[in-house]
């Protein structure tokens, strides 16, 4: 241990801190990544109070298990998004029997948006990033870990690619492939009104 | 390079990479109209997603999440400290106890050795070697193997002490020499002037506790009631060479020995 502020610490070695009992290495950890994992499960489930239970979920394990992190064979932070990556689809898949379809979309069933004369045109305004929101929790499981991860937590395919646990060019195919979906939703307006919250492993394509 | 070519590359153009192996992309892209919109289109899709990150950029889980953790940490630490301090003061207490149980438990063999005049039955340390009990005519639990021996308090780290059977079963084909490495045992003081040790026997045998109290072992009030029992390394010539405690403690280590 060194006497370095723990803000100088980088993730990797305020691992072991945290195994040995540290409550300020635990607390400056959280203190960091806590947006990115809240983030990552926001993206992923489309829901704040979920987010939260993932979060949550996601340090009680850091809390429990720092010592098997091993700083060689990945990052701390891609470390920690596998753990929230496995906690988020538990918790999806767990709340799926309980999520109850939007009400909208049950009084106009598979209702579609219109289709806009050029639906991409501006996805960065208000309405088309709530467009894309939506259409990013209505992809796949799997296209949706790759695209979150990739494009809006702005990984690497590598960082990602550690994170999900597979190939590099596994990750690079499914997020060329959730674009492509998404670009389909978006340019068909298969993106409902207002999406049903995400759930684990279900497609609403 | 074709539009199909180009496709799958059009994507890592747009989500800005600028890799030299885009050039033939780049190329392809000045006199490709339709792959031209394609790649204006994957820009404005990175586009939207970019700003779907901005506007989460701020989102963040309530204050009070960071309070119940810290406090789920207290109590976690707090929940291992105790364990952990009782089993460093047990740990000390052992270490001082195998010492001196080695060198009177020796002592003890030693002396039993020279005036029965007699030597223990030699018996090739195997993998289904029983476990006698010297010291108690009881029966007692049979090793089948080193490594599924009980319990063990290892005592130190010294080398470990190689122990080579000879002998096949009976009424089978005979196995190879097979080197049982047995750990965690204390080399008796003695046992340096005596031969290299070639083959012997583990025995196992029950020490009185209050031995250890006329060697000065403070024994803690609790610790009377428990059983103190010690594996003997015995060699060829039926002379102890090493001691080790076995402890029937459920959250020791269990012993390291392996088979090679």
């Amino acid at each position: 241990m060194t006497d370095r502020p723990l803000t100088s610490v980088s993730d990797d070695d305020l691992m072991p801190r945290i195994a040995a009992g540290d409550r300020a290495a635990f607390a400056e950890l959280y203190r960091r990544r806590r947006l990115d994992v809240y983030r990552f499960a926001l993206h992923m489930s489309g829901a704040p109070a979920t987010a939260e239970d993932v979060v949550q979920d996601v340090f009680v394990i850091v809390m429990r298990e720092a010592n098997r992190f091993r700083a060689g064979r990945s990052r701390a932070v891609a470390w920690l998004c596998g753990i929230a990556r496995n906690c988020a689809r538990q918790r999806l898949e767990r709340d799926r029997p309980f999520l109850a379809l939007d009400e909208d979309s049950q009084a106009s069933g598979n209702q579609r948006l219109a289709p806009d004369p050029d639906p991409v045109a501006d996805l960065t305004r208000a309405e088309g990033i709530e467009r894309v929101r939506k259409a990013v929790l209505t992809l796949p499981l799997h296209y949706r870990e790759a695209i979150v991860l990739c494009e809006l937590e702005e990984m690497s395919y590598a960082e990602a690619a550690e994170a999900i646990g597979c190939a590099i060019g596994t990750v690079r195919s499914r997020v060329h492939r959730g674009r492509e979906l998404l670009a389909e939703k978006l340019i068909s307006g298969a993106v409902p009104a207002k999406a049903p919250r995400a759930a684990g492993g279900r497609c609403f394509a | 390079m074709n539009c199909d070519q180009c496709v799958q590359a059009l994507v890592d153009l747009a989500r800005g990479s600028d890799a030299a192996d885009l050039e033939p992309v780049r190329a392809h892209l000045a006199g490709c109209a339709a792959c031209g919109q394609r790649l204006r289109d994957e820009q404005q899709l990175t586009a939207g997603l970019r700003a779907l990150a901005r506007a989460t950029a701020t989102s963040a889980p309530s204050e009070a999440l960071e309070g119940r953790l810290l406090a789920l940490f207290d109590e976690q630490v707090a929940a291992r400290e105790p364990a952990a301090t009782a089993a460093k003061s047990a740990g000390a207490w052992w270490m001082r106890a195998a010492a001196v149980l080695a060198l009177a438990t020796a002592g003890t063999v030693a002396w039993l050795h020279v005036s029965a005049g007699s030597r223990p039955v030699k018996e090739p340390l195997t993998a289904s070697t029983p476990v006698r009990s010297a010291a108690a005519p009881r029966a007692v639990a049979r090793v089948p193997d080193v490594q599924a021996a009980p319990p063990v308090r290892q005592t130190t780290s010294s080398p470990a002490v190689a122990v080579r059977s000879h002998r096949g079963r009976a009424g089978g084909p005979a196995k190879p020499p097979r080197a049982i490495v047995a750990e965690g045992f204390v080399p008796l003081p003695w046992a340096a002037g005596l031969p290299d040790f070639d083959r012997g026997e583990i025995v196992r045998m029950d020490i009185p506790l209050t031995s250890l109290r006329l060697y000065g072992v403070e024994i803690p009030a609790d610790a009377w009631d428990r059983p103190v029992r010690a594996d003997m390394l015995v060699g060829q010539d039926g002379q102890p060479r090493a001691i080790r405690l076995v402890t029937p403690q459920p959250d020791e280590t269990t012993m390291k020995g392996s088979n090679r």
